[in-house]
């Protein structure tokens, strides 16, 4: 909004040389370090290399704690996330100046760290490579994505939350890039040439550019806000004493933005040495990054605060008991240091002294960032650590050298690609320090200097959130009804996930429209060039469309189950008789349950739960699942019925040619009254 | 300086004035009425829900103006003091939170038959003792913070002889060491107690209420209530202040002062926290919808279903869904009735979520307790709100003369958006 308009200030070259210079040769201290993070890198990937090639089993998962320092690093690392578009986009609707000199940095820190954090679903994965069976694409490959669950919600959030990211990041940087596209003359000029899209300033592009970076920044805080809520909603929907609890979304909000500006901190400090950006980045932004820091870190300690005494005033003792776990149990030295890093030594910055102090400050994100790093932690293991089965609580969590090596490799990536970035673009927004500057100059607030019409790239982001929001409901209704599953009771089209998925869409939709109309509107969209990536791009996905479609049956899933696991010879049965592998025997064998009408009842409740989702209600194979199952038996045929009792219980107890065992979900008994009960679906006499 | 003029000058016409002591008095006679001869339970339910109402948004006033001093916004320096006119409710809100603290037998379940389990917090002389000190520890803030700031101001119509303080005035500024001293100094002043007064108000509002809503409930319970519950107060708050933009320009004198982009500004405070009061609400929704856990679900659904449910749905609509449609637009926020009628309607919409938060844990009877006595309870206190503000605001001058962040009318005037 507040940007140069045409005829306004004039150009200073000065602060835009300066800046560019920044992206010289790197000196001999930056090659070290990428360097080093290379290597660390390059161990991380070897850990995770090892961890598929071997199984995840290497890592440290004890039962019932299955989620740990993966899970702990995606929370951490988009919490991180926070830093950058959230503080950068409320600073701005708060035209709070002093922004200008940290925002771009810390717009560039999101798009990396989300970047790193979306990896750890994928690392934690037993099989990462069919990570895309997130992607929900309805009803194509055998595969449903269930929309009420929050992790469906944490794909269509952090996608959302990457792409208004780039966009924002991209769209402030779009005047530096032709900046640099006109200063440049090396290898990277091709790439600012591509990028600048033929920006040149004129007075029509920046009055839609302004219009569209002020919406991009109010979008940019709901969407913040919604992202880190909906990864608290992963632990806050379940009923876990210590996770199920109201306050989880602001609080987990609360906790990204506090360990994203300590991470701001401990990125800005020594980056600002090593560029030589005093001039820029002053010590009164740190002084009021440290304001910041230490609100957050109050707001932290309240919602600390509240969780223990809604814990205590519940009267549930399993919440108490969980909570006072933490603090005393095995993970009570973690809980205690997170308690002194994130809410006791914030509280140093109270004082000026420590705030306008840059290593005392950068001291105080550091110990921060351990923090909230460690209450990640602690929050994740330690709830799992007590679960609904308290013969399980013996398990102790300890991570092995493969988690640690994946963690320090994502911190190599994050740090990496920062390093990139400051050689490549501009690290301080060149086009708003020149403006800061000149309104400085006169002491004068930013003026605009003729009032205009709102630019119609309002338009297109409200016709984008429209199709977004619309696009939002028809997913996941459409979704919900052709897999009409009850899961947890909640009906099948159930409106509160319908609401999360719309939202995210609506701000995709609108984020993709604005920019959309900005290309358009201010000349920068060259229709040939972008129709030929278009088709290119389409090219790909209907490739993609055509690949065999991994159906679950011929995934690796089914493999345990395509033979019986067979009792060793001689093993004594404990769970009914031997029967498997013996047809001779198994014609033998007499069912001990009698053709009651109460055991074909008991018999037929089973069935319903467990065989009439492939073989349907009469046995007739006509079920929720025939069109994705190769042809099933009629059960109502004689070729079945004709069987004898031994062998349909051996089918029912080791599986069958394509039938998963059930050996495992029924008792002896109850493979008999099974037995019994699809004796009636034949002649109806129960024999 | 228009501004300085108006200092002493009544504002409401004495018409007004004598229309609003009858009210309140009214209202006090309904309240007292119905103790005694009437529905008693119904009385202190009002008087309770009214309570929760206007003391808390007798703080949002202050709390606003302390966000504005510590965030150094210029744009909403000519509201700071309209917004701490509100502090001048604080002694009459702590004479009902005395009276209910009195009378809590007669409104709060658990006197009689405390939970099991929670008789150590839900007791009465802890719970008096807490909230008395809550009150006081707020309401000392903020008359401390309203004190800082207003007494520059006072001291300065005075030394430059525009208007010599007498009696109440002069004592006010007692001690007086020059403008530029006091101008330092009061903004000193100000900047440490709006950091107290903040961090003082989350955690104490919240303890309001755990203690006044949801213990109305034996059972329930939700960490985010108190969040939730102050969000809801300063939307309140941001409503008041957008209501005194849009009218109270001629009638207060701000006009040079209040422009287009303060307007813009007001209606824009207004929406991000009516879309921050909704976030809360949904966040709380959601965990408990999802864990469908009885004794937490139950709380929802009983004000959600059956009679309860078309206030819920107009507590939304007039909080959340009506005002963020209608503040999208530009115009709206920068045509004064427009602007006030949203903010009337989310000050109503928020006075319908205290008494939805309240009375269905209370009220037993059949259908709404919504009528005479309530209306009457809400009409007294109400008036005496506005008595109480209009009175503060005839005293002392209407903008923070001394305030180095408030920019001259023609300036301020300037379109920026």
């Amino acid at each position: 909004m507040a940007r140069p308009e045409p005829g306004g200030p004039q150009r200073r070259p000065a602060a835009t040389d300066d800046i560019l210079g920044k992206l010289g040769r790197p000196g001999a201290a930056y090659i070290a370090a990428v360097a080093g993070l290379l290597a660390v890198l390059g161990l991380g990937v070897y850990a995770f290399a090892h961890q598929v090639r071997t199984g995840l089993g290497v890592a440290g998962y004890q039962p019932p704690i299955l989620w740990g320092v993966y899970i702990t690093n995606f929370v951490f690392w988009i919490g991180i996330t926070h830093s950058g578009t959230l503080i950068s986009a409320v600073l701005f609707l708060f035209r709070a100046r002093w922004r200008t000199g940290v925002a771009r940095a810390s717009e560039a820190m999101t798009v990396f760290a989300i970047m790193t954090g979306a990896l750890f679903p994928i690392v934690h994965l037993g099989r990462p490579w069919l990570f895309y069976w997130l992607m929900p694409i309805p009803n194509e490959r055998g595969l449903w994505v269930n929309f009420r669950s929050p992790i469906i919600w944490d794909l269509f959030a952090i996608m959302t939350y990457l792409t208004v990211s780039v966009v924002f990041l991209y769209v402030g940087m779009l005047p530096d890039i032709a900046a640099a596209r006109d200063r440049l003359r090396d290898w990277r000029r091709p790439l600012y040439r591509l990028l600048a899209l033929g920006w040149s300033g004129s007075g029509r592009q920046w009055w839609h550019y302004n219009s569209l970076y002020g919406l991009l920044a109010a979008l940019a805080v709901p969407l913040a806000v919604s992202v880190h809520s909906v990864v608290s909603w992963d632990f806050a929907t379940t009923l876990l004493p210590g996770w199920h609890s109201t306050i989880f979304a602001p609080y987990f909000v609360a906790g990204a933005i506090f360990s994203g500006v300590a991470m701001m901190i401990t990125l800005l400090v020594p980056m600002r040495a090593l560029l030589g950006l005093e001039a820029y980045m002053r010590v009164r932004h740190f002084d009021n990054l440290g304001k910041l820091l230490l609100v957050m870190s109050l707001l932290l300690s309240y919602c600390y605060a509240v969780e223990y005494f809604t814990a205590w005033y519940s009267g549930s003792p399993y919440e108490l008991g969980t909570y006072l776990a933490r603090l005393t149990g095995a993970y009570a030295p973690l809980a205690w240091t997170m308690l002194a890093c994130n809410s006791a030594v914030p509280l140093l910055l109270f004082a000026r002294r420590v705030r306008t102090s840059l290593p005392a400050l950068l001291a105080v994100a550091v110990l921060v960032n351990v923090g909230m790093w460690l209450e990640r932690y602690v929050i994740v293991v330690s709830s799992l650590a007590t679960n609904f089965d308290p013969a399980t609580w013996t398990g102790l969590y300890r991570p092995t050298w493969v988690e640690g090596a994946v963690t320090a490799a994502s911190f190599a990536l994050f740090f990496l690609l920062f390093l990139a970035f400051v050689k490549l673009f501009p690290p301080v927004a060149m086009n708003e320090i020149k403006e800061q500057a000149e309104a400085e100059a006169e002491d004068r607030a930013l003026p605009a200097a003729v009032p205009r019409p709102a630019s119609p790239v309002r338009l297109f982001t409200l016709l984008g959130a429209a199709a977004g929001c619309a696009a939002g409901i028809a997913l996941p209704v459409y979704t919900m009804q052709a897999w009409p599953l009850i899961v947890g009771g909640m009906p099948p089209v159930s409106i509160p996930p319908v609401v999360i998925i719309a939202f995210e869409l609506s701000m995709l939709g609108a984020a993709l429209g604005g920019l959309i109309g900005f290309l358009a509107l201010s000349g920068l969209a060259r229709p040939r060039r972008w129709m030929r990536g278009g088709a290119a791009a389409a090219a790909v996905v209907w490739l993609a469309g055509c690949a065999p479609p991994p159906d679950m049956n011929r995934g690796a899933a089914a493999g345990p189950y395509d033979r019986p696991l067979l009792p060793a010879e001689g093993a004594l049965a404990v769970d009914g008789p031997r029967v498997a592998g013996r047809p001779a025997a198994l014609n033998r064998l007499e069912n001990p349950r009698p053709a009651s009408p109460a055991v074909q009842a008991e018999g037929a409740a089973l069935y319903r739960i467990y065989c009439a989702v492939c073989h349907g209600g009469d046995g007739g194979g006509d079920s929720l699942l025939a069109d994705y199952l190769p042809r099933l038996p009629d059960l109502r045929s004689p070729a079945v019925q004709r069987r004898s009792d031994g062998r349909l219980y051996a089918v029912i107890r080791n599986g069958g040619f394509r039938m998963p065992a059930y050996g495992d979900a029924l008792s002896e008994g109850e493979r008999w009254a099974v037995v019994r009960f699809v004796r009636t679906l034949g002649s109806g006499d129960g024999r | 300086m228009t501004a300085t003029d108006r200092t002493g000058a009544p504002i409401l016409p004495a018409g007004a004035r004598r229309a609003l002591a009858a009210l309140a008095l009214a209202g006090a006679g309904a309240f007292v009425f119905g103790l005694l001869l009437g529905d008693a339970p119904r009385a202190w339910q009002a008087l309770l829900v009214n309570t929760l109402f206007f003391s808390g948004l007798a703080l949002a006033g202050v709390v606003l103006s302390a966000l504005l001093q510590l965030t150094t916004a210029r744009w909403g320096r000519p509201l700071k003091r309209a917004a701490e006119a509100t502090s001048a409710f604080l002694p009459a809100a702590l004479l009902l939170v005395v009276v209910l603290l009195a009378g809590a037998g007669g409104w709060a379940p658990w006197v009689h038959a405390p939970p099991e389990g929670k008789a150590a917090w839900l007791n009465l002389p802890f719970f008096a003792a807490r909230e008395l000190a809550a009150f006081l520890v707020l309401g000392g803030l903020g008359a401390a913070y309203v004190y800082h700031s207003v007494r520059p101001d006072v001291g300065l119509l005075h030394e430059s002889g525009a208007r010599p303080a007498t009696g109440w005035a002069r004592r006010l500024i007692a001690g007086w060491r020059g403008i530029d001293a006091e101008r330092e100094r009061g903004q000193r002043a100000q900047d440490r107690l709006a950091a107290a007064l903040l961090i003082a108000y989350v955690p104490l509002f919240s303890l309001v209420a755990f203690d006044f809503v949801m213990a109305l409930d034996a059972h329930w319970f939700s960490a985010l209530l108190g969040g939730w519950f102050l969000t809801g107060n300063l939307t309140a708050g941001a409503a008041l202040l957008a209501l005194v933009a849009a009218v109270g320009r001629d009638r207060l004198g701000l006009g040079g002062h209040l422009g287009p982009r303060q307007l813009q500004d007001a209606g824009t405070l207004l929406f991000g926290l009516s879309i921050l009061w909704a976030y809360m609400l949904w966040s709380q929704y959601l965990v408990i919808w999802y864990g469908d856990l009885p004794e937490e679900a139950r709380f929802i659904h009983e004000r959600m279903h059956g009679a309860w449910a078309p206030v819920a749905w107009t507590v939304f609509a007039a909080v959340f869904a009506i005002p963020f449609v209608l503040l999208l637009s530009r115009a709206v926020k920068l045509q004064p009735a427009a602007l006030a009628a949203v903010a009337a309607l989310v000050l109503g919409g928020v006075w319908l979520e205290r008494f939805l938060l309240v009375a269905p844990s209370l009220w037993r009877g059949a259908g709404l307790p919504l009528g005479l006595p309530e209306l009457l309870v809400t009409a007294g206190t109400a008036s005496l709100f506005v008595l109480c503000c209009a009175g503060f605001l005839e005293r002392v001058p209407v903008l923070p003369l001394s305030d180095p962040k408030l920019e001259a009318p023609d300036h301020a005037l300037a379109a920026r958006t």
